[in-house]
């Protein structure tokens, strides 16, 4: 299993923090990129909604008239061909959003340990970030790097990819 | 005016020795007593887990924060006004220190928040025991009890400020800010005070409406 990019959006689609490990195509437009991904995932979010059946987590139940907003979305990840998503909510409306080579399993774990280990301890308690705006902090970043590293060392993920692209995925390895 | 930098700063310090205040909201449906009693589990070891930082440490960087606001502004409304507006900077942080660890199941209704600030939140951040009460039959409103107060622990209000200050009011501000991050806009107040001679603290929430997740709209046609 290999890790590509990452993605931390707030509530209002705004992307926070971007990160690339490893991408053998570049992007043309990074900011239409990350557009493109908040519509899907907002759509995603909303036909998980409509789709569910009504004793859904995200519906009300033996409650009384008013029940909750449209909380954190219940969708988890979607497998292609070539990579697979992974994402994560939060009832504050952060969107966690990893992309991986396919088969990686269910890793909602690993985005809410980037939750609570990097956004709240590196980005919320530092005094001198504004909430919404991106995360420039080194500190986020490397804090990021480590959750995922550490993922790496338990399943023996960043291995060189087969088909040629050793090299490539070997220096990034590295540079984590 | 120019106080606001300095607040700011302050109110995450208190924030990060987080053995400040309080709360937020997510909470479960109404499963009432056993669901009470296993939210003060939940509390009571998000408490244990967290790291503790020394009561009267609190509450003297507390005091000497009203101390000094009641120095710069004329009024004791006005102080109130203030602590409720660093409460609610705080809250806006807080609410995600608070989801990421206590490990409180989600929230389904507005009501049901109540008793997760109630027992997991007050006990995570205060170490007190709040307790819920007088909920509205249309679970828009709700009180939240507590007798302890760690922040009022060394305080006495002065005969001409017991009708007017909040010595508290922070708590309020942080519920507020916390749940609006979770869409709900609310108003909380102190209904009662220990410090004013009342019997317990009492909190009041109410919702004013609740917040929609609206689609970020495209520049493009």
């Amino acid at each position: 299993m290999q890790i590509y990019n990452f993605y931390l959006f707030n509530r209002h689609g705004n992307c926070l923090f971007y990160r690339e490990w490893q991408r053998s195509r570049a992007g043309t437009d990074s900011q239409q990129e990350q557009q493109n991904l908040v519509g899907l995932l907002f759509a995603i979010k909303q036909l998980c909604v409509s789709v569910a059946p009504v004793n859904d987590d995200s519906l009300p139940r033996g409650t009384r008239a008013r029940h909750m907003p449209l909380g954190p979305s219940n969708f988890r990840n979607y497998t292609t061909a070539k990579y697979q998503l992974h994402y994560f909510e939060s009832s504050t409306g952060l969107r966690f959003v990893l992309t991986t080579s396919p088969n990686a399993g269910d890793l909602t774990r690993l985005l809410q340990r980037i939750y609570k280990e990097a956004y709240v301890e590196c980005a919320v308690r530092n005094p001198m970030y504004r909430l919404g705006s991106a995360i420039v902090s080194d500190t986020f970043r490397k804090r990021v790097d480590s959750v995922v590293r550490s993922l790496a060392v338990e399943t023996n993920v960043l291995r060189p990819a087969p088909d040629g692209q050793g090299g490539s995925a070997r220096s990034s390895t590295k540079s984590l | 005016m120019s106080e606001a930098p300095r607040e700011r700063l302050q109110a995450s310090q208190t924030e990060r020795n987080s053995s400040e205040k309080v709360p937020r909201p997510v909470a479960t449906s109404a499963g009432a007593a056993a669901n009470a009693a296993a939210l003060s589990k939940i509390g009571e070891q998000a408490f244990q887990r967290g790291e503790l930082v020394n009561s009267e440490l609190a509450a003297l960087t507390y005091g000497a924060l009203v101390r000094q606001l009641v120095l710069d502004y004329a009024h004791p409304q006005q102080v109130n006004e203030q602590l409720d507006r660093i409460g609610y900077n705080i809250g806006l942080r807080l609410v995600d220190d608070f989801l990421a660890r206590s490990a409180a199941p989600p929230c389904r209704s507005f009501a049901a928040s109540a008793e997760i600030i109630a027992r997991v939140a007050f006990r995570m951040y205060l170490g007190v025991n709040a307790k819920v009460a007088h909920i509205a039959s249309d679970g828009s409103e709700y009180s939240i009890l507590f007798d302890s107060n760690p922040l009022a622990e060394f305080a006495e209000l002065p005969e001409p400020m017991k009708g007017s200050l909040w010595y508290s009011n922070v708590i309020c501000g942080v519920i507020r800010g916390a749940l609006e991050m979770v869409q709900y806009s609310v108003q909380a107040r102190f209904e009662r005070d220990i410090l004013r001679g009342d019997d317990c603290n009492e909190i009041r929430v109410s919702l004013v409406r609740e917040l929609e997740e609206r689609v970020p709209t495209d520049n493009e046609i």
